[in-house]
């Protein structure tokens, strides 16, 4: 039976019930219960819940269930309102029930560090949202709907508004808390639709209609366009539509355009002593090694990965970076600094990690200065090995901690950097023109599925690489 | 009281509500429903000495309750559903089996009636607690009587897809 069907069917019923059937239709009626054996069940359920309607307490009509007032008979019917929507209604001629005015539907109860694109909805904290759309390009948004979900919007992403129990995810990340109240909650993505039955769930997509729905808590329900099954997913499980995580680990795997327009200068002289060099001038490398030993890293990727997590011991992931500072030979060095750029990473959710610290260290360990990055790997990375203190380190004695940056919660754009004494001194007293840098997270993440940071590597056509800025004197 | 007094008041009370919701499924005015429940519950006393204790009580009353449904509608023809007797029979066969997850059902449909948008809550509100006739709901929001026909066979299949899927939540 279509929908159409059923709505046919319900209509029929709902004329029969109040006595308005002609005789036509209730020879019909009767002629489909007896003879069409998905007809029976249905009207039975639509006559019993027809009963318990008629039975239920005023109360129950109402959005918020007030227990004082249960059996007063007052009516507070919006006239204007319905009226309104009554005189539109004629016009849209489609609509069946036409809405007025939409009203707001939820609130953006927190910005952190938000940048918005072309949103046609308030963006201010405490914001009423209505329907409609919301552009994030930096930071990290949080929406309460009326029905109580949570949402919250991880830059890039593009998110509507549809009602209090439903969004659509144009593309990008997107969080949903989802308590028993608001059992039910739908988040639409271009081909997807996942539904909630309380839980916390993320969705990423992407405007081509690939999609990742991954369970944090709970149980979600998840339909594809074009499958007639819908799919359960419990917690920790995932599904992934059109490999969508394997174009968010190497997103320039397809790229078909031509090649980079623009790529940053490997080395720079950026005026008064100061010369900037990035991984990819020279013997440079980056790379980063993850505790998964079934993942393999090329050192091709445009990210460099680096994540710390206790819920699951296979993303721990450190990045590698080589500069080659053979050009610095012989120079007095005064000062240094190093410079890495976020990215808006794929992989997790940034609600799931805290402000994140990270700490630099130099490898000391000159002999291990030739690593390639091919090679690299969990197995035998310099100044690493499997003891759980050094998936937040590297082997102090092999290597040294020259400083640490943090990176808010939800920080998908920017350069941090690292400027100490340490990082000059490692320059000064290198002896092979290559200096390695080992980038570590120290902060956990709350939950499993957490951010797995992204960094911009030499590979990257859009951020600038990895980056050692030196100053030497004349 | 009696021992059989007790017993009686006890197994009305118990099923009491299936009962109601039996008879209101299969009669659509609520005081044509009322009445019949009324009839019936004497009749089931009256008969009670021949209802055998540790049988199905509720299916005892039910066939009682059918029974009086027939009588009334051959009375008040016009105050009931347009079915014939075997047609309604099955109706009430098929309702009773729904029954026996009666509060789960009723919770998750006031679960689902909350979370309907505002204005089709309303327009339920109008329609089944204010108990107003299809012209008047008509007036009061300003459409056409076949446009409401329309929207309340809506409403009420959204209701019944989200009561379902709300029970087999439950269920998993």
């Amino acid at each position: 039976m279509t929908a159409q069907d059923q709505w046919n069917l319900s209509e029929l019923w709902e004329k029969a019930r109040d006595g308005r059937a002609t005789e036509a239709e209730a020879l019909r009626l009767n002629s489909l219960m007896n003879e069409h054996a998905e007809v029976l069940p249905l009207i039975a359920r639509m006559a019993l819940m027809d009963a318990q309607l008629r039975d239920m307490e005023e109360a129950a009509f109402q959005s918020k269930p007030t227990s004082g007032q249960v059996h007063v008979k007052a009516r507070a019917w919006p006239w204007h309102v319905m009226t309104a929507a009554a005189a539109a209604l004629v016009a849209a001629g489609t609509v069946w029930l036409l809405k007025a005015e939409p009203a707001p539907v939820a609130t953006l109860v927190k910005a952190q560090f938000c940048k918005w694109g072309n949103s046609a909805l308030p963006t201010l904290e405490g914001g009423l949202l209505k329907p409609g759309l919301l552009d994030l390009v930096e930071g990290m948004a949080t929406l309460q709907f009326k029905s109580g979900a949570e949402v919250v919007m991880e830059a890039p992403v593009s998110l509507e508004v549809l009602s209090s129990m439903e969004c659509r995810v144009r593309k990008g990340t997107v969080v949903a808390d989802v308590p028993d109240r608001a059992k039910g909650f739908t988040v639409y993505t271009p081909e997807t639709k996942v539904i909630d039955w309380g839980t916390r769930f993320g969705v990423s997509a992407g405007d081509d209609g690939k999609c990742l729905v991954q369970v944090i808590k709970g149980l979600v329900e998840v339909q594809r366009k074009g499958e007639s099954k819908s799919k359960e997913l419990r917690a920790g499980e995932r599904a992934d539509y059109g490999g969508f995580l394997a174009s968010a680990v190497n997103p320039d795997a397809d790229r078909e355009d031509e090649p980079g327009r623009w790529l940053p200068e490997t080395i720079k002289d950026l005026g008064d002593g100061w010369q900037a060099v990035t991984t990819a001038f020279g013997e440079g490398r980056d790379s980063w090694i993850q505790s998964n030993p079934n993942v393999k890293v090329t050192g091709q990727e445009s990210y460099l990965r680096v994540k710390y997590s206790t819920f699951d011991g296979k993303l721990d992931r450190k990045a590698y970076m080589a500069f080659d500072i053979s050009r610095f030979k012989g120079k007095q060095i005064e000062e240094a600094e190093f410079v890495i750029n976020v990215e808006p990473s794929d992989l997790g959710f940034a609600s799931l990690v805290p402000d994140a610290i990270f700490r630099v260290y130099v490898l000391t360990r000159e002999d291990q200065d030739h690593w390639r990055e091919a090679e690299l790997n969990w197995n035998n990375a310099p100044a690493h090995d499997d003891l759980p203190q050094h998936r937040t380190s590297a082997i102090i004695g092999q290597a040294l901690c020259v400083g640490s940056f943090t990176i808010p919660q939800g920080t998908t754009r920017g350069a941090f950097s690292v400027k100490s004494a340490a990082i000059a001194e490692a320059l000064r007293s290198d002896t092979n023109s290559s200096l390695t840098l080992i980038l570590c997270r120290e902060t956990n993440e709350t939950d499993r599925n957490g951010l797995a940071h992204a960094f911009a590597s030499k590979e990257n056509q859009r951020n600038s690489p990895p980056t050692l800025r030196v100053k030497v004197a004349n | 009281m009696t021992d059989r007094t007790t017993s009686f008041l006890e197994l009305l009370t118990t099923h009491d509500r299936a009962l109601s919701m039996y008879v209101h499924s299969l009669v659509p005015r609520d005081s044509s429903a009322e009445d019949i429940l009324q009839q019936t519950k004497l009749l089931l006393w009256k008969h009670f000495a021949d209802f055998e204790l540790g049988t199905n009580f509720l299916a005892w009353a039910r066939k009682i309750a059918f029974h009086q449904i027939l009588s009334h509608r051959r009375q008040k023809k016009r105050e009931h559903l347009p079915l014939d007797e075997v047609t309604l029979e099955a109706l009430g066969a098929a309702v009773s089996e729904l029954a026996s997850e009666l509060p789960q059902r009723h919770e998750a449909l006031q679960h689902c009636l909350a979370r309907l948008p505002t204005e089709h809550r309303q327009l339920m509100q109008l329609r089944y607690y204010d108990d107003l006739e299809i012209e008047q709901v008509a007036e009061r929001v300003n459409r056409t009587e076949a446009a409401v026909y329309r929207a309340l066979s809506r409403v009420r299949m959204t209701l019944m897809e989200c009561v379902q899927k709300q029970m087999a939540a439950e269920l998993a």
